[in-house]
């Protein structure tokens, strides 16, 4: 059994479960709640229903926040395990090992944003006293307690599946492109990420939610794209080492947890208010400032390595 | 309107990269309906195509010891002739298949057949096997593996003495896993003399 590499993944998955097992508690109720919730009578059920609720809300409360903490402990563990699988030296090495890979980093940076957004809801919905949220509230939780047992099930999947002898490809071969996509060039791939940024920060500040959506989660490819084939090569200074998950190592001081983790958290702000008002039909416009802030401080972290880099050398590379 | 929209739009979009993403970039391991009596033409180092070895499931990086096998109009890819005299043995077509290995000394497909070989070559996998379409290339080969000269020491072979191989003696080797991997083969194959 190849679940048991390490010490992290097996706390990991026992965490994981643990989790999984207090939110099918909580969808116990939850699904009591949905059915027969009415706030506008005053029969015991009713009067237990709200009591419950508070309950609920604080058993999901924890575990979310939880789950929060463990994505980070997930990228970490993978960090470990590139030491385990062969031919692996950081985290894309080990990721596109099996198929599964991907699609459980995919599923769980969405898992992650999904949650981000429940806990917002939730406060709107106890902050209005009479939970006027409660049913999309609940409806939006199935929704991610369906995408989580998904989540679990490839976990179990992928780290069953990690190869130990076969070699796999790690990002001096998977990052390594002769051309971008759309013809794109290194200097065109800048100033088209310099060129969307902006946009972020006007559309944010002027507040318009639909376009501020659209235009962060362009935001968020692009700086995938910027990050892996522009900017990391400055982080390391290595002309043709060009990875997204090498900089989360200790050689390079951890910086890549403060790149992705203020990249997601400008998107979430940018993108969260457009969410929320599909799913409610409430606008909230006070979140813009936090996308803007946190939009700016990814930015400036990427252009600080590039500017020293320019003061220090003269050239770019 | 406003609540669904931007979700078709993103939808829209998201169906269009993943349709451009498959058009750009394709893993090979197998050509079809490839209908000429000669050696594919590989084109390494594009962004389009990554040719992806049969039998380790790895990419192939450069053309030196490459391999491939031709039969009923498919071509399959191999890194190492190794690899490819491995995956070979468990195929049915084994006896009819044309193969082809990329030599070193001259730089082009040859037969695998009419090719010599040397057993200490440097190779993706490390099964050491050289392909030469001279046989005095094959002789005048230098021994490359820096990290086994750093082991044993450094050492110079007389040109008279390197022994070079057929074909079917090299397969046999491989058969048999008397190849570099094998650590008693490698120290008998590399050792000072």
């Amino acid at each position: 059994m190849n679940i048991f590499l390490l010490n992290d993944i097996i706390v990991f998955i026992f965490i994981e479960v643990i989790l999984v097992i207090l939110m099918l508690i909580s969808e116990y109720s939850v699904i009591k709640i949905l059915k027969n919730w009415n706030f506008s009578i005053t029969t015991s059920l009713q009067y237990s229903l709200e009591k419950r609720n508070y309950l609920v809300n604080t058993i999901i409360n924890f575990t979310i926040i939880c789950k929060i903490i463990l994505f980070f402990f997930f990228i970490k563990s993978l960090s470990e395990l590139s030491n385990v699988v062969p031919g692996a030296m950081c985290i894309a090495g080990v990721i596109g090992a099996n198929d599964y890979g991907e699609v459980l980093l995919l599923l769980k940076i969405f898992i992650v944003f999904m949650l981000g957004i429940w806990l917002i809801v939730n406060r709107l919905d106890i902050k209005s006293k009479k939970f006027i949220y409660i049913k999309p509230k609940y409806f939006f939780f199935n929704f991610i307690l369906f995408l989580i047992l998904f989540e679990i099930f490839f976990e179990v999947l992928y780290f069953v599946n990690v190869p130990l002898k076969v070699p796999v490809f790690c990002c001096s071969t998977l990052f390594k492109a002769d051309t971008l996509p759309f013809g794109l060039t290194q200097s065109n791939l800048a100033i088209t990420f310099y060129i969307i940024f902006s946009f972020t920060l006007i559309f944010s500040y002027l507040k318009k939610i639909v376009l501020s959506f659209l235009i962060n989660i362009l935001f968020l490819f692009i700086s995938y794209f910027s990050v892996t084939y522009f900017f990391s090569i400055y982080i390391y200074i290595l002309p043709n080492h060009q990875c997204p998950f090498c900089i989360l190592q200790k050689e390079y001081f951890y910086v890549g947890y403060f790149i992705w983790i203020s990249l997601f958290l400008g998107v979430f702000f940018g993108i969260s208010s457009y969410i929320i008002e599909s799913l409610i039909n409430k606008k909230i416009t006070n979140l813009f400032k936090y996308s803007i802030l946190f939009n700016t401080i990814f930015v400036l972290i990427c252009t600080y390595f590039v500017v020293i880099y320019y003061i220090k050398n003269g050239v770019f590379l | 309107m406003r609540r669904v929209l931007p979700y078709i739009f993103l939808i829209i979009i998201s169906l269009f990269l993943y349709n451009y993403s498959k058009d750009t970039r394709e893993d090979i391991k197998v050509e079809h309906n490839y209908m000429q009596d000669a050696p594919y033409r590989v084109v390494l180092e594009t962004y389009k195509n990554r040719y992806i070895c049969n039998d380790c499931d790895m990419m192939i990086k450069r053309y030196l010891n490459s391999a491939q096998v031709i039969y009923n109009h498919n071509v399959y890819f191999f890194d190492d002739v190794g690899c490819m005299i491995r995956w070979l043995d468990r195929q049915n077509f084994k006896n009819k298949a044309k193969m082809y290995v990329y030599s070193t000394d001259t730089g082009a497909y040859i037969d695998a057949k009419l090719a010599w070989y040397i057993r200490d070559a440097n190779t993706p996998l490390g099964y050491g096997f050289g392909a030469y379409e001279t046989s005095i290339g094959a002789i005048t080969s230098a021994m490359t593996r820096s990290t086994i000269e750093e082991q044993i020491g450094n050492f110079k072979i007389k040109r008279e003495t390197k022994q070079i191989y057929e074909f079917e003696e090299i397969k046999q080797f491989a058969l048999r896993g008397e190849t570099l991997l094998n650590p008693m083969i490698k120290r008998e194959l590399l050792k000072k003399r």
